[in-house]
């Protein structure tokens, strides 16, 4: 998988690129319109991260570019400014999504993921990871053979570990995961803790390979026993 | 009181006084008139019968001689003495309508060879009351026709002339600080009112330019702190990655990344109130507010089942607000999340949806606080550490936007807000 990363500012581009490496992407990386546009004519990519702000133009721009290159890639607009201008203007001209900085990085890789997965696998929709299979148009999880009853949550929240598997996932970015952008009222992490004790329980039943670990102190980590 | 009221008030009030003391004042004139030519024709009189008198004595052969004018009695000198010449008024019974009726007389006393003689003259006043009457009735008339066309004069000119004020007044009470343009008065030719709209001019560009100042500051400040704030919030995560981290150091990770969390709420909720404030919500469409709750609640329904708390919904009216859908959201869901978030054990919240009105219970502990600073900034319970206490400041800020009104109330741990569109 081969991403490209569109940001100007040198520590971010270095977390994301640092942090999506590990999960065997290629990430290349732009840091001006200049050399984001340059890359965009002469490779192609699975995702692309669009920083709007950047010093030499407006990411924004770019998007056409790619939509005229009839591109595959998967589109996450970055932007710091937060404004829904930019939102509803880079859906318009095709993007995938948008994340608002500050993001997560854990958030970051579950929505390049899930664009990927629309992207690469239409049809085959299914996720296995060990001997849990997800089905992503029926929402449904099985172990094997023996399907798990899982709530709503507990299935997104299962998606979020798998895309994030192997990584130690803070609290933080989980309930904000699971409750979305609803700034400040982010509710109870002992409502979590219960949900993850289930979701826990469901995968250990059946013998899955993989399940949540509590790491101490940081938060939870879904990887092999 | 209405100004025009007013005016008329004083209008009455200073004409019933001026029209009091002017009758009596032209009540007494009249009189006097009235007396002083009656009196002269008596006077006349009293020479024309002393004539008569004289020319025949045997007239006053009687002790008594009554005329239809006149009497004419014989007195002694005693009583001369206390009788000096007067007129009076005086009421005698008319023998031909049995009535009292008003009469003027001139008492005078002569002497002749036969002695002394007190002289009553009388003559009638009913024809001079009746005059006066007419006279003050019309008077009366006069003043009240006077009274109605000044009033009707005082309250067209007052339209005319208080209209500036007026268009004045209304562009002040409809005018908000966040429309973020400055006001602007129709010309007046009046230097009063032309005075007032400049002063207002002034004092709402410099209100304006601080409001602007500051909406830019927090604006700008939340901007230029996302991006360190997510540089931070990024190392922490990749921090939290490395594989040899001793437990005292997870802790410390795990409280950085909970702060910056933190950081990153706090300054999103600052970000959204100054994105609501500049107006950057503009797209509107049809919100069905009860298919909004509902949403609200599936959403909520795994927490609050965990939380062991009801939630309910009322619908006695169909509503629909006209507004902007992601700030719908964000008002109905920050208050029903504020509503579980505030309650108890087994509590509930009930939501009850009115044509014009939406109003969401919960069962909570006694709110300890001002409620008049609960829709301040950073006004917080200290119960919940982690809020932000912009919550209901945000609500604050959209209800005000769309300029619906909203209240708090609170009655034995039942706590309720209550929006009206």
């Amino acid at each position: 998988m081969k991403l490209l990363i569109v940001e100007d500012e040198p520590a971010m581009l270095n977390s994301i690129t640092s942090y999506m490496a590990k999960s065997g992407y290629v990430c290349e990386i732009a840091a001006t319109y200049a050399e984001a546009d340059e890359k965009l004519w002469l490779y192609d990519y699975d995702c692309i991260l669009l920083d709007v702000t950047l010093p030499d133009g407006n990411g924004l721009g770019l998007l056409q570019q790619i939509k005229e290159k009839k591109s595959q890639a998967g589109i996450i607009i970055v932007s710091a400014k937060n404004s829904l201008d930019d939102k509803v203007e880079g859906l318009n001209f095709g993007a995938d999504d948008y994340l608002p900085k500050p993001f997560h990085l854990s958030e970051l890789q579950a929505r390049v993921n899930a664009i990927i997965r629309r992207r690469h696998f239409a049809g085959i929709n299914e996720i296995v990871l060990g001997n849990v299979v997800i089905g992503l148009d029926s929402k449904s999880v099985r172990v094997e053979q023996h399907f798990l009853t899982l709530t709503r949550k507990e299935y997104e929240m299962l998606l979020f570990f798998v895309s994030n598997k192997n990584r130690v996932i803070s609290k933080t970015s989980l309930a904000e995961h699971i409750w979305g952008d609803h700034i400040d009222q982010v509710d109870s992490y002992d409502f979590l803790y219960s949900q993850i004790k289930n979701l826990r329980k469901k995968l250990k039943e059946f013998d899955s390979v993989f399940n949540i670990q509590a790491v101490y102190g940081l938060g939870y980590k879904f990887s092999s026993q | 009181m209405k100004l025009l009221n007013i005016t008329t008030k004083y209008f009455l009030i200073s004409f019933l006084i001026i029209l009091l003391l002017w009758s009596v004042a032209f009540y007494s004139i009249i009189k006097g008139i009235i007396y002083h030519d009656v009196d002269e024709f008596l006077s006349n009189r009293k020479t024309q019968i002393l004539e008569e008198v004289k020319g025949s004595p045997k007239l006053l052969e009687q002790n008594k001689v009554v005329q239809a004018d006149y009497t004419i009695e014989k007195i002694t000198g005693g009583q001369a003495e206390g009788l000096p010449e007067h007129y009076e008024s005086i009421f005698l019974q008319d023998p031909v309508e049995d009535e009292l009726e008003p009469y003027r007389q001139l008492v005078t006393t002569f002497s002749t060879k036969a002695g002394l003689f007190k002289l009553s003259i009388r003559t009638t006043l009913v024809g001079s009351r009746e005059l006066a009457k007419i006279i003050l009735l019309n008077v009366f008339i006069l003043f009240f026709v006077l009274f109605v066309f000044v009033v009707y004069l005082n309250r067209k000119l007052l339209q005319k002339l208080w209209r500036p004020f007026y268009a004045t007044l209304h562009q002040v009470n409809t005018y908000r600080l966040e429309q973020s343009h400055p006001i602007k008065f129709s010309k007046t030719q009046i230097s009063e009112f032309k005075e007032l709209n400049e002063t207002i001019e002034r004092l709402i560009k410099n209100n304006l330019l601080s409001f602007q100042n500051q909406k830019r500051f927090t604006e700008n400040a939340s901007h230029e702190i996302q991006t360190p704030l997510a540089i931070a919030s990024n190392k922490a995560e990749l921090l939290m990655q490395s594989p040899d981290l001793t437990e005292e150091q997870a802790e410390l990770v795990h409280a950085m990344t909970e702060n910056l969390s933190r950081l990153s709420r706090l300054n999103k909720s600052l970000l959204l109130l100054s994105k609501i404030q500049n107006n950057q919500f503009q797209e509107t469409e049809n919100i069905d507010v009860q298919a909004t709750l509902k949403k609200l609640f599936d959403d909520l329904n795994e927490l609050t089942a965990f939380k062991n708390i009801s939630l309910e919904m009322t619908i006695a009216g169909n509503a629909v607000v006209n507004m902007n859908p992601d700030l719908a959201e964000i008002l109905f869901g920050n208050l029903v999340r504020n509503a579980i978030r505030h309650n108890i054990e087994n509590g509930m919240v009930r939501v009850k949806v009115q044509k014009n009105e939406v109003s969401i219970n919960n069962t909570g502990l006694r709110f300890e606080g001002d409620t008049e600073l609960l829709f301040q900034r950073f006004n917080k319970n200290s119960n919940h550490q982690d809020s932000s206490g912009l919550g209901l400041s945000i609500v604050k800020t959209i209800c005000d936007f769309y300029q619906f009104s909203i209240s708090y109330s609170v009655q034995k741990n039942i706590h309720e807000f209550s929006i009206q569109f």
